[in-house]
């Protein structure tokens, strides 16, 4: 091969430094891809429990999870569906830019008017999204749901549905595509 | 490509792909360390899913942690998300195209009319909120300016009630100059009279006359002198109407020498005049210069006497000097 990077072989590192840094990374790296997961997915909640690599095995774990570790495996250990209450999407601190407390505490007269102006231009956008949404709605209840996946089946009606809305969507109309192209751009930024 | 991926990143197939990566690398996380990983997942529909596979060693995983009670490092994802932002502001700190509020998410894209609905109220009460905040802010502002005006005006009122004084200052220095500027020229024209009316006397009386002349000047200043004393103790306008008795006086004088200048060698009119300048003035002050002048008229001893009076003044002093001066014409 000649190149600096190889793949590694699935077994264990033997060297401890080396399996110590591979074990930070590859830790990060994973709770990373879960917190994608449950940004994508709205209602999804994900516990990732990892024991330490010190020689007590039982001392304590790194953890990640939405809502919360504990809420998610009190509900495995109990066999019942954690419910997620809209209202705890606030207390977590995921939402969204505008609902930050401190512009009720700013002073500065420009920044004010810089997120009113923002505001009032999602208000727009989310207006418009949702004539849309309506639009293609309708077009819905035309359309012969098409089932092609076997896991799509899995999944349910609500996903298959889902698949019907977003077909709608892919036709709507050109305007979204301008919006589109500078969304793939903030959503580069955003994550 | 780029929209493709964008519109299928919600799919539920790419999200089933994504949770079977999250899987794939907890296994190797587990194989690589020699640890223990576990993932429990749970979907919108709510079906649960997890790794590994086998549920007891999940629960026994979950047990454990359970009984746990120091946790090395449990993360929220609004925890982990925060540290992203961190890293994200580090990232973009030279940038300037890094929006700090957004137009738009892409999750908007495939949100459900209701949750658009939802939203849109969200994105209302903002507004509403962030407007009132805007009113208050401008307002406040306002009332500063008042405030800054407010604090101008007492300090224009200094500046009134600082000049006050400089004008009072100037007044007095006027006064002072005024005064003061007097008194030199007062002494100057007495002067350039004195040397005037000597040249005449010279050039036109005798010698007897000429001596007879300093007499009757010596006599009229002094008994003048007496009589004007008390008056210098008075005000200003008191001293104005002494100038200008001075002056009727300077004219009298005149016509005293015109008088001479007629009669010879005759005392009764070097009296006369001295009679007539003291009737103008009260008639106390004019017996003591004509008992005086009688006085210092049969005696010339007597005459340095009186000559000797006027330094014992302090206040007079200063006004006899050059009254004597100026009568001495």
């Amino acid at each position: 091969m000649g190149g600096t990077k190889r793949k590694i072989e699935m077994k264990r590192i033997e060297d401890k430094n080396v399996r110590a840094v591979a074990f930070t990374k590859r830790k990060s790296g994973l709770f990373h891809k879960a917190s994608e997961l449950c940004l994508l997915s709205p209602g999804t909640q994900i516990a990732i429990l990892a024991t330490p690599l010190s020689s007590h095995s039982h001392a304590s774990f790194y953890s990640f999870g939405h809502s919360s570790v504990d809420h998610v495996v009190s509900s495995l250990l109990h066999n019942q569906h954690p419910s997620l209450p809209t209202n705890q999407d606030n207390r977590s601190g995921l939402g969204f830019w505008w609902e930050d407390q401190a512009f009720d505490r700013l002073e500065n007269v420009d920044e004010l008017k810089e997120a009113v102006d923002a505001v009032s231009r999602m208000l727009n956008n989310v207006r418009l999204r949702l004539d849309d949404a309506v639009k293609s709605n309708q077009r819905d209840g035309s359309l012969v749901i098409h089932q092609e996946d076997e896991e799509v089946l899995q999944l349910g009606y609500k996903d298959t549905n889902q698949i019907t809305k977003l077909e709608g969507e892919t036709s709507a109309s050109a305007s979204l595509l301008k919006n589109v192209v500078d969304n793939l751009h903030i959503d580069d930024r955003y994550y | 490509m780029k929209q493709a991926s964008s519109s299928s990143s919600c799919n539920p197939t790419s999200l089933t792909n994504r949770l079977k990566t999250i899987f794939k690398k907890a296994e190797e996380l587990s194989i690589l360390c020699a640890i223990d990983v576990c993932v429990i997942y749970y979907g919108p529909d709510g079906d649960l899913r997890t790794w590994p596979k086998d549920r007891e060693t999940v629960k026994n995983m979950a047990l454990r942690y359970k009984e746990d009670r120091k946790r090395k490092k449990c993360l929220n994802l609004h925890e982990f998300l925060e540290k992203e932002k961190v890293k994200d502001k580090d990232k973009y700190k030279g940038k300037t195209n890094y929006v700090k509020n957004p137009n738009w998410y892409p999750n908007f894209d495939h949100y459900s009319p209701q949750q658009l609905s939802q939203l849109i109220q969200s994105l209302e009460r903002t507004l509403s909120t962030l407007q009132k905040r805007l009113r208050i802010v401008e307002s406040q502002k306002k009332q500063n300016t008042n405030l800054v005006h407010q604090s101008l005006t007492p300090s224009y009122l200094n500046q009134t009630q600082h000049l006050d004084p400089s004008k009072f200052s100037l007044y007095m220095y006027n006064h002072g100059d005024a005064t003061l500027s007097q008194l030199p020229l007062s002494a100057s024209q007495s002067n350039q009279l004195i040397n005037y009316q000597m040249q005449h006397g010279f050039g036109q009386n005798m010698c007897l006359d000429n001596i007879t002349n300093n007499n009757n000047f010596q006599h009229p200043g002094v008994s003048n002198t007496q009589d004007y004393s008390p008056l210098l103790s008075a005000n200003n306008y008191g001293l104005n109407n002494h100038l200008m008795q001075q002056q009727d006086q300077l004219h009298g004088f005149d016509q005293n020498l015109c008088m001479m200048s007629e009669i010879i060698n005759n005392n009764n009119g070097l009296q006369h005049p001295n009679l007539s300048n003291t009737v103008p003035h009260e008639f106390p002050y004019g017996n003591t210069s004509f008992s005086q002048d009688m006085f210092s008229s049969y005696d010339g001893s007597s005459l340095l006497q009186t000559s000797s009076l006027p330094p014992l003044h302090n206040i007079p002093n200063s006004y006899c000097f050059s009254d004597n001066s100026r009568l001495l014409c």
